[in-house]
């Protein structure tokens, strides 16, 4: 019961958050200095054309009242309509959410794979020299944005190798293998990184577990290395390591911005650089939006999962919900 | 001595890339924006130490001014993250648990703006991004983990006994704060302030790659990447000077960050 209290209180400060998230992002648009007709028409256009457009937008109103019905056309699905050619932004940007969400996931799918095997064995091997490679090797992988990653795996495997397409995508219905083609390498990149950030923390989760008592002791009693470390260790660096990727997700949907214009994916990022230097505002300010609203939904959730996993957050709650 | 290694290498590489910022401002073997497209794309060569790019520009002479592009975003942003952040946190450490954790939550609406997705929307409503939107947005997106860092240490530091005795001489909140607060989160702060160099530096060059940051008309490393990016079927080799020198930088102040931490923290010294 009390468990549903936090969670119920976590969904309620989530909806605080996206509402203040969403005045922030329609404030930055439509308040800083800068009339938004005049940005979306650029430096050279004429007063007419800027007040026609102004009237076409509705711009003339008060804003609250702009940012009243924005908010209800986002909760109603209907975000407005491009400036540009006028259509309604959820069909503009549908298809590409779903390119930006297999992306994402996909990655730290991957990333996971690779991270906690790698991370356990530089853990148990922290001493030896190959241990010691891993580590300096991580160290190089995060000091590389995920865009340069990108371009040395499309040398490689694109343009040397000829393995796989250096860009482009295909929709998985109508063509399951040429789109994981398509998306290996997008994912391989954002994934080297990612992994690199979380073998560290799997690595330092493993080095504490393998010091405390409570595993010394199973070893003593004669539980054998591996199964003690799936049975002991597994669950408690699985904390750290849940909360870890959690956060990585949400950074990882912002970084498949950057790695989408590299490979030329027609995903949401993609959109919103396209949005950005057509000046098209209300189709910018919905795509931040989401952006928005995805890493603060991923943050919740990672945050539901701690409280659910680590029995010491559990009493904690309960101590001060008493 | 073993333990100091991550530190000096990274000193070392930090100041490394200083140099070549401040050298930039005195002297650089060619003028960076010369376009002579009849020597693009050139190996490197004892007029052209590194090459040429595509458009007939040193890239050396690029790369110097580059560094400075990424020296000054990283600094800028990182001194608003700072500024803004810790006092923040402190505030938010010196007030009474729950007051603290309503303080924190404000801030951490700031984690929903990755500084990427703001320096996008900065750009969208001003026309274009600069230098100066990168910045900005930069900063303003390291503003949480800043705060973060300065509560949980200021919480620690106000639990001491030395803190009750100030509090139990009557010394006001603000002396507490600058006398004995910020002097000893400092450490800690500053560890931050170096990681937090290298993800500025990461964010700075993935703006200037999309041309949201930085106009193209400045070199920065990130853009000459985007224009390295046309001729990857070529000249592959061409991504190659910009990749090591962003590699170079962030590397340098993650492994300083790193070897603070460890300096700083003896439990570390023990461990691996």
């Amino acid at each position: 019961m009390r468990a549903l209290g936090a969670i119920a209180r976590q969904l309620l400060s989530l909806a605080g958050s996206l509402l203040i998230a969403s005045f922030i992002v329609f404030a930055l648009i439509n308040a800083l200095p800068g009339d938004v007709a005049a940005t979306i028409l650029g430096p050279n256009s004429d007063p007419a054309s800027i007040a026609a457009l102004r009237e076409r937008m509705g711009l003339d109103r008060p804003l609250l009242l702009r940012y009243v019905e924005w908010l209800g056309g986002l909760l109603t699905g209907q975000p407005g309509s491009s400036a540009l050619s006028g259509a309604p932004i959820g069909s503009i940007i549908g298809p590409k959410l779903a390119v930006t969400a297999w992306l994402a996931t996909l990655s730290m799918l991957m990333g996971v794979v690779l991270a906690v095997p790698t991370g356990l064995y530089s853990a148990v091997r922290r001493k030896r020299a190959d241990g010691v490679i891993i580590s300096g090797l991580t160290q190089v992988a995060m000091a590389v944005p995920h865009f340069l990653v990108g371009l040395v795996l499309m040398i490689v495997f694109a343009v040397t190798l000829r393995w796989l397409p250096a860009n482009g995508y295909t929709p998985l219905t109508s063509n399951p293998l040429q789109w994981l083609r398509h998306l290996v390498l997008p994912v391989a990149a954002i994934a080297v990184v990612e992994a690199a950030m979380l073998i560290r923390y799997v690595r330092s989760a493993f080095i504490d577990v393998l010091n405390e008592d409570y595993f010394r002791t199973a070893r003593a009693v004669g539980w054998r290395f591996v199964p003690a470390v799936i049975r002991h260790g597994l669950r408690n660096a699985s904390l750290e390591v849940i909360t870890v990727a959690g956060l990585q997700l949400a950074s990882l949907f912002v970084g498949s911005i950057v790695v989408e214009n590299v490979f030329l994916l027609p995903g949401l990022g993609s959109q919103l650089l396209t949005a950005v230097n057509q000046r098209d505002l209300p189709v910018v300010q919905a795509i931040v939006m989401i952006f928005v609203a995805i890493v603060l939904v991923i943050n919740t959730v990672v945050d539901i999962c701690y409280h659910l996993l680590d029995p010491r957050v559990r009493a904690q709650d309960e101590e001060t919900s008493s | 001595m073993r333990r100091s290694h991550p530190l000096v290498v990274g000193a070392v590489l930090v100041g490394l890339i200083c140099i070549l910022a401040v050298v930039s401002f005195f002297w650089t073997p060619h003028d960076p924006g010369l376009v002579d497209a009849s020597i693009a794309l050139q190996p490197p060569s004892r007029t052209y130490p590194l090459g040429t790019d595509g458009f007939g520009q040193d890239i050396f002479s690029r790369i110097l001014v580059g560094a400075r592009i990424c020296m000054l975003v990283g600094v800028m942003a990182v001194t608003i993250g700072a500024l803004l952040g810790v006092p923040i946190g402190i505030l938010a450490g010196m007030s009474r648990r729950h007051v603290g954790r309503r303080i924190m939550r404000w801030a951490d609406i700031f984690y929903a703006f990755p500084a990427l997705l703001l320096a996008i929307l900065l750009a969208a409503a001003n026309g274009t991004g600069s230098t100066m939107t990168a910045m900005i947005a930069i900063g303003i997106s390291s503003i949480p983990a800043f705060a973060r860092v300065a509560n949980t240490a200021s919480r620690s530091v106000m639990s001491r006994d030395f803190v009750a005795a100030a509090r139990s001489s009557g010394i006001g909140w603000t002396a507490i704060a600058w006398r004995h607060v910020l002097p000893n989160i400092l450490p800690v702060v500053l560890v931050q302030v170096s990681s937090a160099l290298g993800r500025a530096i990461l964010a700075e060059a993935a703006l200037s790659y999309l041309g949201v940051g930085t106009q193209p008309t400045t070199p920065t490393w990130g853009r000459m990447l985007y224009d390295a990016q046309k001729f990857v079927y070529d000249h592959p080799a061409q991504i190659a000077v910009p990749a090591v020198f962003i590699a170079i930088t962030v590397l340098g102040f993650n492994l300083l960050g790193d070897g603070l931490r460890e300096a700083l923290d003896p439990r570390l010294r023990q461990e691996a």
